[in-house]
């Protein structure tokens, strides 16, 4: 995955437009569904967690609105609050929270083997937000 | 009917020294613990086994718990040569235990490093840090028992998994966990010895089942590398001893100095050069290794004076610099007398020298750790051994204060180690400070007894005519002989 800010608020943009705004607060927690299933194995779940709470307490510099988290897995809170936002809000918000993640990860184990770690992980767009793409 | 026992393979570790001290490599399939404090080295030492022996066909496992957090591990652990990132998810997996750890004891865990295994059957599982997961539910008042069962199930999986397994944990003595150590097949210890500012860092196989291991405490340095062990100097050493009696004669590269030691140094001897500050025990060095080269031999020299390669002069330097004659780094803190050896063999084996120059023992023994410096004799009487069981010929250096009421050659008793003495002296005449010198000794030769006068000019060392009509002379001030009289 390019975990480029920019280039992941442009991929959200894009299937919200294609799918629906749902889309993006769905694609984006599926992205982190998948980043907990590699990386937990190797770094542990709580390493994992640790990571993520950074990565939001980092965006909430310029989303103030997001939650406080502390691990992946308080998506309900995520998720209510995402969806109360523009498209346009969740999209950059979603990406800022990717981006920092792997920006932690790089500056701790280096980018060769964050890239190792990550190299089957793409934003996770679920099958029916895949489907309602495919549709469009 | 014969009996034949089961051959059991030995794997060997790429890890620099290790091989000999366990006595040939790691018996497949064995059950090992890498203990030691904390700092001590092992989950780099687990590391540098894993990258080195894992391969595409031979996985590994490393399991991590609830010790170092495995972010924080990988990022220490990649900065190290050995640490291959392609190897990630191909030959090497990590899995981390930090929740069947914290909530579900040594059982969960079990549970879980059963599945992985059964799952990838590696040939290499590590469990990093085990004493953590030890630790799990020890309030419990059937723990031990626990434990117990857990060594035994685990020992018996990875066997008839046929992996390879070790266990890192931070254990201080070896009374601190004796279930454990009494199970295990292989038992490393990895310590820290501190004396006054030094540390030296030091490994001891204390068991290592079915083959036999190099008893004691072995040195051991981390470098970028990752580790590199320096076993006994006795048995770093090959080569080939020159055979006794010795025939052939090398030159010292001063005809005159051939002359007085009966046509030269026998091969293969050791050759100290005693001597005070200045007295020219470097340029005679410098000359042994230069005329080696002249011969087409290689040298190799281990200097421990500051500004080292500029008292040899412009030819040595050439020398070095042609590749001819290694210089042994010894500006590393804290050596040992293994390390040195280990240093200085290894570039006589890589540039299949037959001369070896240590300048001087003194500088040697200020090198050395603390710790060491007890035992310098002893330690040096093995490296001399083993330097020469290369088949090379050794001169040392030995810095001798001028003592005129005291003939002595070493400040170390180390006289008796060495096949040959040459000493050089400052003596008084005519109120000039002039050097004299004597071959002491060449074990099984004849050699000159004479003291002889020298000088240092632009070309070395020329050995001048004995101070005739003098004695006295080794009181440091001869005195002219009075005339006899005719009829005494």
């Amino acid at each position: 995955m390019e975990f480029d800010a920019k280039l992941i608020e442009a991929e959200l943009m894009r299937i919200s437009r294609v799918a629906d705004p749902a889309a993006i607060s769905e694609t984006f927690l599926s992205t982190v569904d998948a980043l907990v299933d590699v990386l937990a194995p190797v770094i542990g779940k709580r390493g994992v967690a640790a990571l993520y709470e950074r990565s939001v307490h980092i965006s909430r510099r310029n989303f103030a609105w997001l939650p406080m988290v502390e691990t992946p897995h308080e998506s309900e809170s995520m998720l209510q609050l995402l969806q109360l936002r523009t498209n346009d809000q969740q999209a950059a918000a979603c990406a800022a929270v990717l981006s920092s993640f792997y920006a932690i990860l790089v500056s701790l184990v280096g980018s060769n083997l964050s890239s190792r770690l990550l190299r089957d992980i793409d934003l996770a767009v679920p099958d029916d937000v895949h489907r309602r793409d495919q549709k469009s | 009917m014969t009996h034949v026992p089961v051959e059991i393979r030995r794997l060997g570790t790429s890890v620099a020294g290790l091989d000999p001290i366990l006595g040939g490599g790691l018996p497949e399939f064995s059950f090992n613990i890498i203990a030691g404090a904390p700092g001590a080295g092992k989950s780099t030492l687990a590391h540098q086994l894993m990258f080195a022996m894992a391969s595409e066909s031979r996985t590994a496992l490393y399991f991590t718990a609830l010790g170092e957090p495995p972010l924080k591990m990988l990022r220490y652990q990649q900065q190290f040569e050995f640490f291959d990132g392609e190897a990630l998810g191909q030959s090497v997996h990590f899995v981390n235990l930090g929740d069947e750890a914290s909530t579900g004891g040594p059982a969960a865990v079990l549970t879980r490093i059963s599945l992985e295994v059964r799952q990838r059957s590696p040939a290499f599982v590590f469990v990093d840090s085990f004493r953590s997961i030890m630790l799990g539910g020890r309030e419990s008042p059937t723990h031990a028992d626990v434990v117990q069962r857990f060594l035994q199930d685990l020992g018996l999986l990875m066997t008839t998994w046929q992996a390879t397994t070790f266990l890192i944990g931070e254990y201080f003595s070896e009374r601190d966990a004796d279930p454990l150590f009494t199970a295990a097949d292989g038992l490393l210890w990895l310590r820290q010895s501190v004396e006054r500012n030094s540390v030296v860092r030091k490994i001891e196989v204390t068991k290592m089942r079915g083959q036999a291991s190099i008893p004691g405490l072995h040195t051991f340095r981390i470098s970028s590398a990752g580790i590199t062990v320096f076993p006994p100097a006795s048995i770093a050493a090959t080569g080939k001893r020159s055979a006794w009696p010795i025939r052939q004669r090398i030159g010292m590269g001063i005809d005159e100095l051939d002359t007085m030691m009966g046509g030269g140094l026998p091969k293969g001897y050791s050759l100290l050069v005693a001597g005070p500050s200045g007295s020219g025990k470097s340029i005679l060095a410098s000359a042994f290794l230069a005329e080696g080269a002249r011969c087409g031999e290689a040298g190799v020299i281990a200097a421990f004076e500051q500004r080292a390669l500029h008292s040899r002069g412009a030819a040595v330097a050439d020398l070095v610099d042609a590749g001819r004659i290694a210089v042994v780094d010894t500006n590393a803190t804290d050596l040992s007398v293994d390390e040195v050896a280990a240093l200085v063999l290894a570039e006589v084996h890589r540039l299949g020298a037959s001369r070896i120059v240590i300048d001087s023992l003194s500088g040697f023994e200020l090198a050395l750790a603390p710790t060491f410096r007890a035992d310098f004799r002893e330690s040096m009487a093995r490296m001399v051994a083993a330097l020469t069981n290369t088949g090379a010929s050794v001169l040392m250096t030995s810095e001798l204060e001028d003592r005129y009421d005291d003939l002595r050659f070493s400040p170390y008793g180390t006289a008796f180690l060495t096949d040959a003495i040459i000493v050089q002296r400052y003596i008084e005449v005519d109120s000039r400070l002039q050097r004299v010198l004597a071959v002491v000794k060449i074990r099984g030769s004849g050699h000159s007894n004479e003291l002889r006068l020298f000088h240092i000019n632009d070309d070395g060392i020329q050995i001048d005519a004995m101070l005739s009509n003098h004695e006295g002379i080794l009181g440091g001030r001869p005195r002219q002989k009075s005339p006899r009289v005719a009829g005494e």
